[in-house]
């Protein structure tokens, strides 16, 4: 992987992209109205006390926006790998980029880089119209915390990402990744709620999945300003997770490829 | 050089959900494309491959290109096992696909070779006299800049021949290269292929083809497939002494293979 490789790849999705020029007001509208949305429940909410709320500040509001952005990001990083290795099946070009001189595992994560510049910018500008117009503030921010819990989670997400990637190759359709962090884990993790208010069998099973673990670090860093040292019970969760999977994830990936050029099921979707 | 050595393929039956419901621990089966082929190809030969559809030609050029892994035996491009040393192996195989949505139709042709050519590891100034020398091989010097969604088919199948050529490769393959172009077009793409691809470097032409005019102008070598088999692979010197035509040969090898068969 090199950097002309990953600049060329965004070029081209860059290109492709801002020529379907109301496919990108659409993904911004789409970014910011759920926020709005849950300003108003926020406000709904504005006096009745919650001892769940407390620890993250005790607004509804800035607890419900880090949960759809980050959710909404992670969830990208998850979708990403899978989407484009779909998107070049459909559009005929995976064969194309298969027969050049590049590794497919450094193929299928410089495809994403892109996305994650168009969601990272659609991150900030959810957080800066949270700031300008909806009363969230930055003064309970640690910066340090929130940076590293951001970077291992992403990690973390990724290698699922690649994962999922696989399972795009071996399963073509309803790969079991993407689907179980979307649905189940977005809704598990805490990312409108707090997971404590959810009974006790549920909490188990919310302790499973790593989003709950980089939903709380996030608010707490975000909200609490709370450091490193004092989150690090839920960064070594991510790290250990993240580290592990990394690896494994690009092996399976390429295990995926070498299957499919096995059974000649590469180019099928 | 290409070597084959006993290269067996087989795809797997499709399963559907409900046979995976029903029957979660059964095998898979699996259906052979391609039988115990063993052939090799000798550097700056030009090999037809002729057969009817589903004959194995595209899945033995995808064998050979590294696209596909066979199932059993072999296969050595200048030495390289395509399974173990795959990029390697690659290295010296271009690939022109006949999958005309096999471009981004919403870049240009010269941005679309920038992009596979970065991927075949094309540095910045190398890269874009390749490119311009390409575009100027194919003929699209005047379209290079307009978007591929407004490409002809011919056109396309031009710009696949030059993101082919990108890395200078020294063997290709061409899966059907004229299939869907229309006369004039079939003359253009077989006096490019013939008279600038190969007289002027001597590159290992591997072509898939329908059509015995293609093979009788651009070929040395003929290789029939039928039925996963290679039933015939010999030098068109060699079998103008018993045929007058390729078509003849062609229709003879296969008439023989079925009454041998029955």
């Amino acid at each position: 992987m090199n950097f002309r490789k990953i600049f060329i790849f965004i070029k081209k999705d860059f290109i492709i992209e801002s020529s379907y020029k109301l496919s990108f007001v659409q993904s911004m509208l789409t970014s910011i109205f759920p926020i709005i949305s849950f300003f108003f429940i926020g406000k709904l909410l504005e006096g009745t006390s919650s001892v769940a709320l407390d620890n993250y500040g005790g607004k509804y509001f800035p607890f419900a926006l880090i949960g759809i952005a980050f959710v909404r990001y992670f969830q990208l990083a998850v979708d990403t790998f899978s989407g484009s290795i779909k998107r070049a099946q459909m559009a005929g070009c995976l064969e194309a980029i298969l027969s050049s001189q590049t590794d497919p595992r450094s193929m299928v994560v410089m495809s994403s880089f892109y996305s994650f510049i168009s969601a990272g910018f659609q991150l900030i500008v959810m957080f800066v119209v949270a700031f300008l117009f909806l009363g969230f503030e930055f003064s309970n921010t640690n910066v340090p915390a929130t940076l590293v819990t951001l970077l291992v989670s992403l990690i973390m997400f990724i290698s699922l990402g690649i994962l999922s990637a696989a399972g795009t190759v071996i399963f073509k359709q309803g790969e079991p990744i993407g689907w179980m962090f979307g649905v189940v884990s977005a809704l598990l993790s805490g990312a409108m709620f707090p997971v404590s208010v959810m009974p006790d069998w549920l909490k188990d099973i919310a302790a499973v999945f790593p989003l709950t673990y980089s939903l709380d670090a996030l608010r707490l860093a975000l909200l609490k300003d709370q450091s490193i040292l004092m989150i690090s019970r839920q960064l070594v969760i991510i790290s250990t997770i993240a580290f592990a999977l990394f690896p494994v994830s690009l092996w399976v990936f390429k295990w995926a490829i070498e299957k499919g050029k096995q059974d000649g099921t590469l180019m099928q979707y | 050089m290409i070597e084959l050595s006993n290269v067996s393929m087989q795809f797997p039956v499709p399963r559907r959900y409900i046979d995976y419901m029903m029957w979660p621990l059964k095998t898979r089966k699996y259906y052979p494309v391609l039988k115990q082929v063993n052939m090799s190809i000798n550097e700056g030969d030009r090999v037809g491959f002729l057969g009817v559809n589903g004959a194995g030609k595209t899945t033995l050029l995808k064998l050979i290109g590294g696209l596909l892994y066979p199932s059993e035996g072999a296969i050595y491009v200048n030495g390289f096992h395509t399974c173990m040393q795959n990029l390697k192996a690659r290295r010296d195989v271009g690939f022109v696909l006949n999958e005309e949505r096999s471009f981004f139709w919403r870049l240009t042709g010269i941005q679309n070779l920038e992009f596979f050519g970065v991927l075949d590891n094309l540095q910045n100034d190398a890269l874009h006299y390749r490119i311009k020398e390409l575009i100027k091989l194919v003929g699209l010097t005047e379209s290079g800049d307009r978007l591929v969604a407004g490409y002809s088919s011919g056109m396309k199948q031009r710009l696949a021949i030059a993101r082919g050529l990108l890395a200078d490769p020294r063997i290709l393959i061409l899966d059907e290269p004229t299939r869907a172009l229309d006369p004039k077009a079939v003359e253009e793409i077989k006096t490019l292929i013939s008279g600038k691809i190969h007289d002027q470097t001597k590159r290992t032409l591997l072509i898939a083809t329908h059509r015995f005019d293609e093979v009788e102008e651009l070929c040395n070598k003929v290789c029939i497939v039928k039925n996963g088999s290679v039933i015939d692979y010999r030098s068109i010197v060699e079998l103008r002494s018993e045929y007058r035509t390729i078509q003849e040969y062609y229709h003879h090898i296969i008439k023989k293979e079925e009454q041998d068969e029955f």
